[in-house]
């Protein structure tokens, strides 16, 4: 017969871990000699919790602080070269910088569109300073509405890095600052290299398209 | 709490001590937990690993509105839900293959390991919020306010997980007789006792 008593089932695990004395082990255990349910929830509890657990050794014990740290100190290696190139890239030359992002910002945002989408361009011209004339040429399809957006979306995306950038910056442990300088030109000129390849793929992604759209119109 | 903190604080400073004692004060009961959820040492190993560089790699992340062990025990839970969901927790073993001598001993278990393998069934077979609560609450000896922490629950919601694995189980286990009495039924029917009449 099911026992309703909540106040014991309750109980049972503590009495199982012997952490029950006085009036309530007494009372757990006067309950038990007159209840089969209970009885046979415990001998359940007692199987669940002597389910055994392989000891792996103490060589694995005595390596896992080790491993741990050695993982740990990959990830941070990792973060830091990020952090690194993404400090030199605003640190140091914002205005052609800000100026590809956002060209590859409006060109990810608009190869994402769906192709009938496209079609709906309106005719608005834009004029965007500071770039070169392909580019330019690129950008002025879009209208002034969509670049804004995806001027937006850049900023938005880069502002908080700019924060954390800033915060460690000002830090006035001035490591991270020294190996920000030192992965300055290498890894600039290796991210910049990354970049133009990138925008110069993704402009003939949009020529192609628009090609496209040509020829089905 | 207090000492995890102090551990914390000196970790973060790259004091390598108190970093190994985080670690080694938390990898066995980390350990036990994900072995009972993955069922291998492989995954045990690598999923405990992750959760220790997980944490400490997040170490911002962590804000002090549980304890710290709650938290490492809530990063180990995440990490071995993917890999538990494409285990199979059963293991298929025949009794009949194996030649039963009238030892007690042996056949004592014999029994146990059937019960076990049963009960292994069984839990696989709760829903998960169930499952971990119940290892949690029986296994890994927390308390229901810890669970309810562990699970980002109510400690009502704890109570009641726990409390519904438990009439599962029990339903799913068999709960006309004891276990007891079912392990007497096996020692008869194995020549070494007595036969019984089950009870009405």
């Amino acid at each position: 017969m099911k026992c309703n008593d909540a106040k014991i089932k309750e109980l049972l695990p503590l009495y199982l871990e012997r952490e029950l004395d006085g009036a309530e082990l007494k009372q757990v255990e006067l309950h038990l000699a007159s209840c089969e349910d209970c009885r046979t929830e415990f001998s359940l509890l007692q199987l669940v919790s002597e389910e055994p657990v392989p000891d792996p050794g103490e060589a694995f014990w005595a390596a896992m602080p080790d491993r741990v740290a050695r993982d740990v100190r990959r990830h941070q290696k990792r973060t830091l070269g990020l952090s690194g190139l993404l400090a030199a890239l605003f640190a140091h030359r914002g205005a052609w910088v800000t100026a590809a992002v956002c060209i590859l910002a409006v060109a990810l945002w608009s190869v994402q569109r769906d192709p009938v989408n496209m079609a709906a361009f309106p005719e608005e011209e834009t004029a965007v300073q500071d770039m070169d004339p392909d580019t330019e040429a690129i950008v002025k399809e879009f209208s002034a509405r969509e670049l804004r957006t995806a001027v937006q979306w850049a900023q938005n995306e880069s502002e908080p890095v700019r924060g954390a950038l800033d915060e460690q910056m000002a830090d006035p442990n001035q490591q991270i600052s020294d190996d920000l300088l030192k992965l300055d030109e290498r890894e600039l000129d290796r991210f910049y290299n990354a970049l133009e390849k990138k925008e110069q793929e993704i402009q003939n992604r949009i020529r192609k398209k628009m090609e496209d759209r040509k020829n089905i119109g | 709490m207090d000492e995890d903190l102090d551990l914390i604080e000196r970790t973060a400073t790259g004091e390598r001590e108190a970093f190994n004692q985080l670690v080694i004060k938390y990898q066995k009961p980390l350990y036990a937990l994900l072995y009972r959820m993955v069922s291998n040492h492989e995954d045990a190993a690598d999923l405990l690993q992750k959760t220790f560089v997980k944490a400490f790699t997040g170490l911002d992340g962590f804000e002090q509105r549980s304890s710290f062990k709650t938290w490492l025990y809530q990063i180990a839970i995440n990490l071995a839900k993917n890999v538990y969901r494409d285990r199979s927790r059963v293991q298929q073993v025949s009794i009949d293959d194996v030649v039963v001598k009238k030892n007690p001993g042996i056949v004592e278990s014999l029994i146990k390991k059937e019960s076990r393998l049963r009960l292994n069934k069984a839990m696989t077979e709760l829903p998960e919020k169930q499952r971990l609560t119940l290892m949690l609450r029986v296994q890994d000896g927390k308390k229901f306010d810890e669970i309810a922490d562990i699970m980002k629950c109510s400690v009502g919601t704890a109570k009641s997980n726990y409390h519904y694995a438990v009439y599962k189980l029990k339903a799913m286990m068999g709960d006309t007789e004891t276990l007891d009495e079912k392990q007497k039924l096996t020692r008869s029917e194995a020549g070494l006792l007595p036969a019984c009449r089950k009870k009405p």
